[in-house]
């Protein structure tokens, strides 16, 4: 579980403008509560911020906060970005102690190239690349592995279908499908021009043969 | 082309592009997609256009999904005739695309050949955009 530390200042004015001013000069408007604590606005600097959130653990990284020489031990949610350029524009502090459980978003990795994509040109579409899990906060896996090498055309891979980690509780419907092998459109319609094609060839000679039938 | 089955009304306002799309801002159904950077009016034959870039381009393998649809009708007078005499006729069906609006996905092929079939696709619209990735929000 990485860990980083983060300055955070208080006392910044609330409300659209001056918040636009403080991302002027490179910080990004937060809050910091929990733990039955009052809220405190705060504001942290742009570039400190997302050296935070670029590790491998990603926005599950544990964020000890720094503000008015206190630190808190917090987790970072509810990111909300710019439409087009994906800046933070605004990001929740959750105080969380170190024993809690916490539900958080890990992403999913594929493992493995199933045999459908390589020997008859299936396409793997992601249906969700993240799992909701519940985790002690030291234990938040980076990301969870799955192993699609097995799948078939038609197989999906689902939640129920996960490894079981130690500690690690899936929060989302088992049934939830997490990839499915398919194959693409174009080579459906192939499939069925071909069928069609046979069919056709199949037709002709008994017409041909009733033809003659009915000259004899 | 895309253009809806029936409306309640044949003609609408021409109406304002103001501010960032309030939603559908990133990619959610594929693993890559063409976020619109501009505001602007995507008509159906452009919507059709930039499709069929994207699948000429993936050929075989790939999947798409729209997530635009032409609901606004625009009208047009006819040529050589005077101004009055009321509104033109619907002649054409946009979709009215605000700035961070993913407008198609795509799945089921290698980065650099999505990134080739969404340069292509943006060709074929009048507005700058750009290409993005699924993320972990």
């Amino acid at each position: 579980m990485s860990e980083v530390t983060l300055q955070a200042e208080t006392g910044r004015v609330t409300g659209t403008r001056p918040s636009r001013r403080l991302r002027r000069r490179g910080k990004v408007p937060a809050i910091l509560y929990g733990q039955g604590a009052e809220a405190v606005s705060i504001a942290v600097s742009a570039r400190d911020l997302r050296n935070a959130l670029t590790t491998d653990a990603g926005i599950n990284v544990l964020i000890n906060l720094v503000v008015e020489e206190e630190t808190h031990t917090s987790l970072a949610r509810q990111l909300q970005r710019h439409p087009t350029r994906g800046d933070i524009i605004h990001l929740d502090f959750v105080k969380i102690s170190l024993t809690d459980q916490v539900d958080s978003v890990v992403s999913v990795d594929l493992i493995g190239d199933p045999a459908a994509i390589r020997e008859m040109g299936g396409i793997i579409e992601t249906v969700t690349n993240m799992v909701n899990v519940r985790t002690l906060v030291t234990s938040i896996p980076e990301s969870i592995p799955v192993d699609i090498s097995g799948l078939g055309v038609g197989d999906s891979s689902r939640v129920s279908d996960l490894p079981l980690l130690e500690g690690v509780e899936y929060l989302d419907d088992p049934d939830l499908p997490i990839v499915v092998v398919h194959l693409p459109a174009a080579v459906l319609a192939e499939e069925e021009e071909a069928l069609e094609g046979e069919a056709a060839e199949g037709e002709a000679p008994a017409d041909a043969e009733g033809a003659d039938g009915a000259e004899a | 082309m895309l253009m809806p089955k029936r409306t309640k009304y044949r003609k609408v306002h021409r109406g304002r592009m103001r501010g960032y799309a309030k939603g559908g801002t990133s990619v959610t159904f594929g693993d890559y997609g063409i976020q619109a950077l501009e505001p602007g009016h995507i008509t159906a034959r452009q919507i059709e256009s930039a499709r069929i870039a994207i699948t000429r381009t993936v050929r075989r393998g790939g999947k798409v999904w729209i997530n635009i649809f032409p609901d606004k009708p625009m009208t047009a007078k006819p040529a050589e005739t005077r101004m009055g005499s009321g509104k033109g006729n619907p002649e054409f069906w946009v979709a009215v695309v605000k700035p961070g609006r993913v407008m198609m996905e795509l799945s089921g092929v290698t980065e650099d050949l999505a990134r080739e079939a969404i340069r292509k696709a943006g060709h074929k619209l009048p507005i700058k955009t750009k290409f993005v990735t699924r993320e972990i929000s």
